[in-house]
């Protein structure tokens, strides 16, 4: 939170300027068309969703200009193909620097109100889109505070009509906060809800989904398994914010991941929420992300350390990890701040089968294949956002 | 009073730590066991014949769905746990119903929570989620109680109703 301060007070934006934004959107209102179980998503009064800002903010999300060296774009760690994830443990910046964190599905992010592993400071999907742009440690996209980068921007003919569509009232259309404004208006457009489980459960297609999946849905749910306490909700994630308000209360889990010798009990670079409160009792608290697609976006937890799903259920079934050698020796199990429900469970073959068939029922190809999603630099793209039929 | 307080954890968490989570599909019946262990066993079908009655409850993805099913009231008077007579009292209140599930959850209710003349509870043995039977996840049989702000008590894959009489021993 201090970097993001200081990245905020640096960039010249303060509270003041934040709320002074100019309210409204484009000509074309968005319409979220989304289907049933799923609400409208909580959008800030100063940040209106609209057509052309969504588009807009396609545009920058994949646009290699938002980073110093110009190699980056906030897709380039949110694949569509990943459900906006990554397939690498722990992202890469811009300039190769290792981060120390997997990257985050951005699916459905519009419902969640944390935004990151372990930072419960950064409520908003503008503010967070900060922290990569201007990050240092570690450093993501690598932009300089000198905002060079509105310059590329406003000498391109694209950005000259997109920006203009997405903020007609504003007579310098190129500044950062208009940057922060459209990105996060793309971001939340990006819902996931066709998936089979959805058309099992929301539509009672019973043929929607495999006899297996049911099976692992009856264990997902069940108090021995205890999964959905932590990821539950239409969003299998451990909390909701929408527009009818909030159904699920932000939590920050230590799974029993680690438990190093000595006094953080988890890897030093990765000790959770505990980096923020400074808190014993947090160290090696993360949140629990939104399961659907999780299929699309191995390596698993917040630094990729587990390589696949069956992996991930035995860890549960274990309730914890133990590391017999290496710097991260120790019995996760043991950690003393592990989530007291992480007990443990049986766990056949059969079972770890039908665990994995019904988290694979929540992925939804629709999302890593829809256009409107998609890199609009390449000719493919040929639709916007919430103005078409689909969701 | 503790003593009381004693048997009921130790009966759930004896429940939680043997049971294993029995597929919803070899589940045919919903069994209750009275005081005196009479075994009765019910199917949907056995439910489907007493009055049903509505239960609109927020869903934990947050939409509203009414499951519908008799009253267990209705269920426990039919079979004599429960009596349409004089006010139940005394030794009578020291029973249970032990609310119990396939993966091990249980919940109890006092038989005073429910009665008419005291906590008038209703609680819905649902059979049916919006006029459907009820996912493998939580049916065949679950509970369902509309005046719960949480749903902690509302037991899913409900497999038995065992009534118990608390003896009292701290006096």
């Amino acid at each position: 939170m201090k970097r993001l301060a200081l990245a905020i007070v640096m960039l010249g934006i303060t509270p003041a300027a934040i709320s002074a934004l100019e309210p409204g959107g484009g000509p074309q209102r968005y319409r979220w068309n989304l289907p049933k179980g799923f609400p409208v998503p909580t959008v800030p009064v100063d940040n209106p969703m609209s057509v052309a800002r969504a588009e807009l903010g396609r545009y920058l999300f994949y646009d290699n200009r938002i980073s110093g060296n110009g190699k980056q774009a906030c897709a380039s760690c949110h694949q569509q193909k990943y459900a906006f994830a990554d397939n690498r443990a722990l992202s890469t910046g811009s300039t190769g620097e290792p981060g120390v964190r997997k990257s985050m599905s951005l699916v459905n992010i519009a419902y969640a109100p944390a935004l990151t592993w372990s930072n419960p400071s950064v409520g908003t999907l503008e503010d967070q889109a900060l922290v990569p742009m201007f990050g240092k440690h570690p450093l993501e996209l690598g932009l300089n505070t000198d905002n060079r980068f509105l310059a590329l921007l406003k000498a391109d003919s694209t950005y000259q009509r997109l920006f203009k569509s997405a903020f007609p009232s504003d007579i310098k259309p190129f500044r950062l906060e208009n940057v922060t404004r459209a990105l996060a208006c793309f971001e939340r457009t990006i819902i996931s809800a066709r998936s089979p489980y959805d058309k099992y459960h929301y539509q009672h297609d019973s043929n929607a989904i495999s006899e297996l999946a049911k099976r692992g849905e009856e264990l997902f749910f069940s108090w021995q398994y205890n999964c959905f306490h932590c990821h539950g909700g239409f969003n299998f994630a451990d909390s909701e914010d929408a527009a009818r308000g909030k159904r699920r209360w932000l939590q920050y889990s230590n799974t029993g991941l680690y438990n190093v010798a000595g006094p953080i009990s988890y890897p030093a670079t990765n000790a959770g929420i505990y980096e923020f409160t400074k808190k014993a009792q947090d160290v090696g608290k993360f949140k629990a992300p939104s399961l659907r697609n999780v299929e699309l976006h191995p390596p698993y937890m917040h630094d990729g350390s587990i390589a696949t799903l069956e992996g991930v259920i035995e860890h549960y079934a274990a309730a914890g990890r133990k590391i017999t050698e290496g710097p991260n020796k120790g019995d996760g199990s043991l950690n003393p701040n592990k989530d007291p429900r992480i007990v443990g469970f049986p766990l056949t073959p059969r079972d770890k089968k039908a665990l994995v068939a019904f988290l694979c029922s929540l992925t939804d190809r629709s999302v890593i294949n829809d256009p409107r999603f998609s890199d609009p630099w390449k000719p493919r793209a040929t639709s916007v956002p919430g103005a078409g039929a689909g969701h | 009073m503790r003593s009381l307080f004693a048997f009921v954890c130790l009966m759930l968490i004896t429940a939680s730590t043997t049971a294993q989570v029995t597929p919803a599909s070899e589940q045919k019946y919903l069994e209750i066991v009275t005081v005196d262990s009479k075994v009765i066993h019910l199917s949907v079908a056995d439910l489907a014949k007493y009055k049903q009655v509505g239960a609109s409850v927020t869903a934990d993805d947050g939409t509203k769905v009414l499951y519908t099913g008799p009253l267990l009231r209705d269920v426990l008077l039919k079979f004599g746990i429960l009596s349409s007579g004089p006010h139940i009292r005394g030794q009578a209140l020291h029973q249970i119903l032990l609310v119990s599930a396939r993966d091990g959850y249980s919940v109890p209710f006092t038989i005073g929570e429910i009665d008419s003349n005291f906590g008038n509870l209703k609680i819905v043995l649902a059979i049916k989620m919006d006029g459907k039977p009820l996912f493998n996840y939580e049916g065949p049989f679950r509970i369902a109680i509309p005046t719960d702000k949480e749903g902690a008590r509302s037991v899913r894959m409900v497999s038995s109703i065992r009534v118990v009489r608390l003896e009292e021993k701290g006096k």
